[in-house]
């Protein structure tokens, strides 16, 4: 179980996230809604250590050691586009290597691994600018999860997908809760949030007004009140 | 053909670049008299030549060139910016200041500590003004200012030269140039650019994670710091101790990283040390084909042709990008 007390992040002056606290039961997909500004983003940085924030995580404080506990998938992620695909899903294995040390079975067998849940080894051989993005942030998915880390933060990762991709993104992310993951995904579409997720944590204000079952998070006060938008998809005002 | 190939390729170049500038000279000697010179068994002149004169000067080359071309590479890799290199983020500007600071209080001696010192004081500056915002736009804001600020210090410098022959002795100096390289200088540069060659290099498995992105990055565990620190003080160490024996030579850092890109794809825990290579290559053939130029009364000053090589080149690139 990962557990979060009290986080809070401030831009400035700004509270961006305001004493969140919840927890992740381990295998479970959560997925992280909220309007433009509601601080998901924040919250998945404060998570991984990448931003200064109040309360704390069951998580490592030691970066070195939370770089094996978790991956992130950042919001626009990117990479070098001469890069072979495999080199670039190989850096996530970065984490358990030292500075002089070289790739173990085990890393090309993470690597692998990777690859295959994300269908990414036909790629190999292959520059990453030569990929669709959709293709591109299949290789960033698998190098987030050849670091195998326990937890897997994605930051709105179906941004700029089609449908097509979109899908085949999170029928990944929900089978790699099968192995026993654990996956907070900031989500902008609501569709995919409760279809694929296991819970919904609704993010207003930097604050965390609801955490229950997919199927039931979204209700119509949540989706008037947050959203400003009604069941039917029309907005409000 | 692979990187480790085309390193071992680059190390024989290198010494083929180096031995082939022993050729170089006003007096004409042959292939059996320099290789005799070399080992100290020629007569006393032939000996004295390629000891102590062009020996010197093409191994000067050679590590000033690597420091240069380490330096721009790693730049570029943490700024992930194309047009970065130690000229633009104020490294050879603040060295460049020591020595002319020291050329104009009448201290030869000191020019070479001098350069060296205030590289490394504008490292340590750039790096306390970036440290509220560590990582690519914290070091270019912070070195593009440092370097405007020495550059404009060292104009005030020239601008109150005693004399003509003060001036012009900055200026001159300011062009670049191997042309007083001695045994001395090699031994002063030596340690420093391979002291800061080994912090550049140190830095590159931390650069090839960094081309993902610094949030992903750190979340890999990376310290955006110490990969800063790392780059900074190699930075000073190579370029001040360049600027303290050659003066301030331009473009080098930008166009040797770049034209050995493709052979690393980008990889710069490769590219640093081939751009080290590379610069090496480059700068010692440059600085043998402008003894070979040059005539008696017509010194063609090392800064003012890697300059005339490097601008058309940075207008392609510029083209190119846009």
């Amino acid at each position: 179980m990962i557990e979060l007390k009290n986080i809070s992040v401030r831009y400035g002056q700004k509270l961006v996230v305001d004493d969140l606290s919840a927890a992740v039961e381990t295998g479970q997909l959560i997925a992280l809604v909220g309007p433009n500004g509601s601080g998901k983003s924040s919250l998945l940085k404060a998570i991984a250590g990448l931003l200064p924030h109040d309360g704390t995580t069951s998580l490592s404080t030691t970066p070195r050691a939370r770089a094996k506990q978790l991956a992130y998938l950042a919001q626009n992620c990117t990479a070098p586009t001469h890069r072979n695909v495999e080199d670039i899903i190989a850096l996530g294995r970065t984490p358990y290597l030292g500075s002089l040390s070289k790739f173990s079975q085990a890393d090309y067998q993470a690597v692998k691994a990777a690859a295959d849940a994300c269908e990414t080894r036909t790629y190999f051989g292959r520059e990453f600018g030569t990929l669709s993005g959709g293709e591109q942030m299949r290789v960033h998915l698998s190098r987030a999860l050849a670091t195998d880390a326990a937890l897997l933060l994605a930051d709105e990762p179906t941004t700029a997908l089609d449908p097509y991709y979109q899908i085949s993104l999170m029928n990944i992310l929900r089978r790699s809760t099968h192995t026993g993951k654990t996956l907070i995904v900031a989500l902008h579409d609501l569709n995919l949030a409760e279809r694929f997720a296991d819970r919904i944590w609704v993010m207003q204000s930097g604050r965390l007004v609801a955490n229950k079952p997919a199927n039931t998070a979204l209700s119509e006060n949540i989706l008037r009140d947050v959203f400003k938008i009604t069941p039917s998809g029309d907005i409000i005002g | 053909m692979k990187v480790r190939a085309w390193s071992i390729w680059m190390v024989l170049i290198c010494i083929a670049a180096i031995f082939f500038s022993l050729f170089i000279g006003p007096t004409g000697i042959s292939f059996s008299n320099i290789l005799s010179g070399l080992a100290g068994q020629s007569t006393y002149p032939v000996n004295t030549i390629i000891q102590d004169i062009r020996l010197p000067r093409a191994l000067l080359a050679g590590l000033v060139g690597a420091g240069l071309g380490a330096s721009g590479a790693a730049l570029q890799g943490f700024t992930r910016n194309p047009l970065a290199a130690p000229g633009l983020l104020g490294f050879s500007a603040c060295a460049a200041l020591g020595a002319v600071l020291a050329l104009y209080f009448n201290f030869p001696a000191l020019i070479a500590p001098a350069a060296i010192g205030f590289a490394l004081i504008g490292a340590l500056v750039m790096t306390m003004f970036a440290r509220r915002r560590p990582g690519a736009s914290g070091l270019i804001l912070a070195g593009i200012g440092i370097g405007a600020l020495a550059t404009a210090i060292t104009g005030l410098v020239m601008n109150l030269a005693p004399n003509p022959w003060a001036l012009s002795e900055l200026v001159y100096w300011l062009m670049g140039s191997l042309k007083n390289a001695d045994k001395l200088d090699v031994l002063i540069t030596a340690p420093l650019t391979l002291a800061g060659c080994l912090l550049l290099f140190m830095s590159g498995p931390a650069l090839r994670v960094l081309g993902l992105g610094e949030d992903t990055a750190q979340s890999l565990g990376i310290s955006i710091v110490r990969t800063q620190w790392l780059i900074v003080l190699g930075c000073a160490l190579c370029i001040g101790a360049g600027v303290a024996v050659a003066g301030a030579i331009g473009f080098v850092g930008l166009f040797v990283p770049h034209i050995l890109r493709f052979l690393t794809k980008s990889d710069e825990a490769w590219l640093i040390p081939l751009s080290a290579l590379g610069g090496a290559c480059f700068l010692t053939l440059t600085d043998g084909l402008i003894r070979a130029a040059s005539g008696p009364g017509t010194p063609l000053y090392l800064g003012i042709v890697t300059s005339l090589i490097g601008v058309p080149f940075f207008l392609w690139l510029a083209w190119r990008q846009s």
